[in-house]
């Protein structure tokens, strides 16, 4: 048989006001559901630019004067952009003394029915011999170079072909050979279908292709910098030299989008906080009815033995209990949210899920969070009420 | 047992001072039941909560089995209680949310030595009193005189060598106050528990074998009762 606990006491005592428990209860979890979508939204979209970043691999960004919006919608928010430059200007680029490598190269969408059944992507054309950006994920993903009429996919191109049980990729007509897959990224960079710049070339001699593609035009270009330089400051040289591009310095990519979200995260903060602080609040103001209605229930207590900490022990082991629950509620509630309501942004859509530590961290921080705003607003309540001598307890109520 | 000297409790409030014990000294040997009798506000559940260290005097010293009251912490005064005082109060003071036999486990979890098998005990303790059947009835569900009878289990339940018991007949009919007094004169004469008890009610004083007769926060009297 059991022993019978104060932790007994702590239950019966919940179980005794069910609509006041079930309040404390709510708000706790509403709490914890808000750190924890909070955390895991601001830590997914951390995951998110960090991913773009480590995937563009240039110290700056060359588009065509006036498409920087447009790259920005394509490498950020995974929508489907073309816009192209005449391939000259990549020579004055080169010619500036900071740049240490340039690579560029050349955006088309597919045509539902043209390419890939009815999936659309986006086809990112590169040049082998300058490439710095996709040689380190070939290395990863099939140990050699691309070769010629072969492709290397994102991850949601190829689960779509896996529907279509096919196991070449027709470009334009053209059967093309899948040399790999890329591993899940939560980028636009899933969407796309990597070729070698001389086949792009094939299939625009060809006139399979298209639109605006030409041999002498390129999408986007990128540049690595000699150590030592300054993007920023390199990036405002070149943009009022050369008026015919964009010049975007890696951590400015999505500057404007980023630094809206940043300021959603701080409001969401902003808001957590003041729901922690209404939590603290509503606690304290529940345990303070408690503590009156129960003034007498812990004189009687210390007449029975029970020293002023054990007293205290009570409440916040219900208190506790309550956090406990409350937050486990508010987690399962925010897991779900954290699995449903990312769909909902665009910019966090198909982002990978959180790795393990960060998981970890956002639940023990969300937990953390529920049970110290029940936690603090029980203690000063019930310190006030164990600290005085039992015969004040018994005869006060 | 109990040796009391010189002690005074006064209350300061919104600049006014009430002495409720104005220099109480007696002695209680182990083994006596002495009934304290006087007028409300003369000063009866303070000397008895002294007693307890349910308080503190403003001066005075109060020894228990030769342990002086006053030199202990809160937390040893705590452990004291637990371990050799028993209370029953005028409204019973159960824990409404507890049944009657969770309420006569209660002390157990702040003793010091626990029992090897509280349940057990508690079960005896609650047939001493008759209540055995009702053992999983909420205090709710019981009359006055049983959870009167309830409290008085559980003060029995850590063996306490001393039960102090504020009017604990107060509000009953003279059939349960009867079978209350019953309990408590076998407790006193079979188990030798030394017992107090404040008292309105002369059944309670006349079973007493020694009345205290307190007024204006002191003794005035102080004679044998009718059970001497």
């Amino acid at each position: 048989m059991t022993a019978f606990r104060l932790g007994h006491v702590a239950v019966r005592n919940l179980t005794r006001r069910p609509f006041r428990t079930g309040v404390l209860l709510f708000s706790t979890a509403l709490l914890t559901c808000a750190v924890l979508f909070v955390l895991s939204f601001g830590k997914r979209l951390d995951t998110k630019i960090t991913n773009v970043y480590d995937r563009l691999g240039g110290d700056l960004i060359i588009v065509p004067a006036g498409a920087r919006g447009a790259a920005e919608e394509f490498l950020l928010e995974n929508r489907l952009k073309t816009f192209y430059m005449d391939a000259r200007v990549l020579e004055k680029v080169k010619s500036y003394p900071e740049v240490a490598r340039l690579t560029h190269q050349t955006y088309l969408t597919t045509i539902p029915g043209a390419c890939c059944g009815v999936f659309d992507a986006q086809v990112i054309a590169f040049e082998p011999r300058t490439d710095f950006i996709v040689k380190p994920w070939l290395e990863r993903v099939i140990r050699r170079d691309l070769g010629r009429g072969e492709v290397i996919l994102g991850s949601a191109v190829q689960e779509f072909l896996d529907e279509l049980r096919v196991e070449e990729a027709f470009l334009f007509g053209k059967s093309f050979q899948i040399a790999g897959v890329l591993e899940k990224s939560g980028t636009s960079l899933d969407q796309a279908i990597f070729i070698r710049e001389d086949d792009l070339y094939d299939l625009v001699r060809e006139d399979r292709v298209p639109g605006d593609v030409r041999e002498n035009r390129v999408s986007i270009a990128f540049v690595q910098l000699k150590r030592g330089y300054d993007a920023e400051e390199v990036s405002r040289r070149m943009e009022a030299e050369l008026l015919e591009v964009d010049v975007i310095p890696r951590g400015r990519l999505g500057g404007v989008v980023y630094a809206a979200l940043v300021d959603v995260r701080r409001i969401l903060l902003f808001l957590v906080v003041v729901a922690a602080t209404l939590s603290v609040l509503l606690s304290w103001a529940v345990f303070a009815v408690i503590a009156g209605e129960r003034k007498r229930e812990t004189g009687v207590l210390r007449a029975l033995g029970a020293t002023a900490r054990e007293a205290l022990q009570l409440f916040l082991l219900e208190a506790g209990l309550t956090g406990i629950l409350g937050s486990l509620i508010g987690m399962l509630v925010g897991a779900y949210l954290h699995v449903a309501l990312p769909r909902r942004f665009a910019l966090l859509a198909d982002s990978p899920p959180l790795g393990v530590p960060a998981t970890l961290l956002v639940v023990a921080a969300s937990f953390a969070a529920g049970v110290a705003t029940c936690l603090l607003g029980a203690l000063l309540p019930a310190r006030a009420i164990v600290k005085g001598e039992p015969l004040a307890s018994l005869r006060d109520a | 047992m109990i040796r009391a000297r010189d002690l005074y409790k006064i209350y300061r409030a919104d600049g006014t001072e009430v002495r409720a014990l104005d220099g109480v000294s007696l002695e209680i040997r182990r083994g006596e039941f002495v009934a304290i009798v006087g007028r409300s506000g003369a000063g009866k559940t303070t000397l008895l909560s002294l007693l307890g260290g349910l308080t503190r005097p403003t001066a005075g010293e109060i020894h228990l089995d030769g342990v002086p009251l006053q030199g202990l912490s809160d937390g040893e005064l705590s452990r004291l209680r637990a371990e050799k005082i028993g209370f029953v109060f005028q409204s019973a003071g159960l824990l409404p949310t507890l049944t009657a036999l969770e309420n006569v486990l209660l002390p157990g979890i702040f003793a010091p030595r626990q029992s090897a098998d509280p349940r057990r005990k508690a079960q005896r303790l609650l047939d001493l009193v008759g209540l055995r059947a009702k053992a999983d009835r909420l205090p709710s569900q019981l009359s006055g005189g049983e959870q009167r009878r309830v409290a008085l289990a559980r003060a029995l339940m850590n063996d306490p060598v001393l039960i102090l018991a504020d009017e604990p007949t107060g509000d009953l009919d003279e059939q349960t106050e009867g079978e209350v007094l019953e309990l408590l004169g076998g407790l006193n004469a079979e188990r030798g528990i030394t017992l107090v008890i404040v008292t309105h009610s002369p059944a309670v004083a006349g079973r007493a074998c020694r009345v205290l007769t307190m007024a204006g926060g002191r003794i005035v009297k102080d004679e044998p009762g009718a059970g001497a």
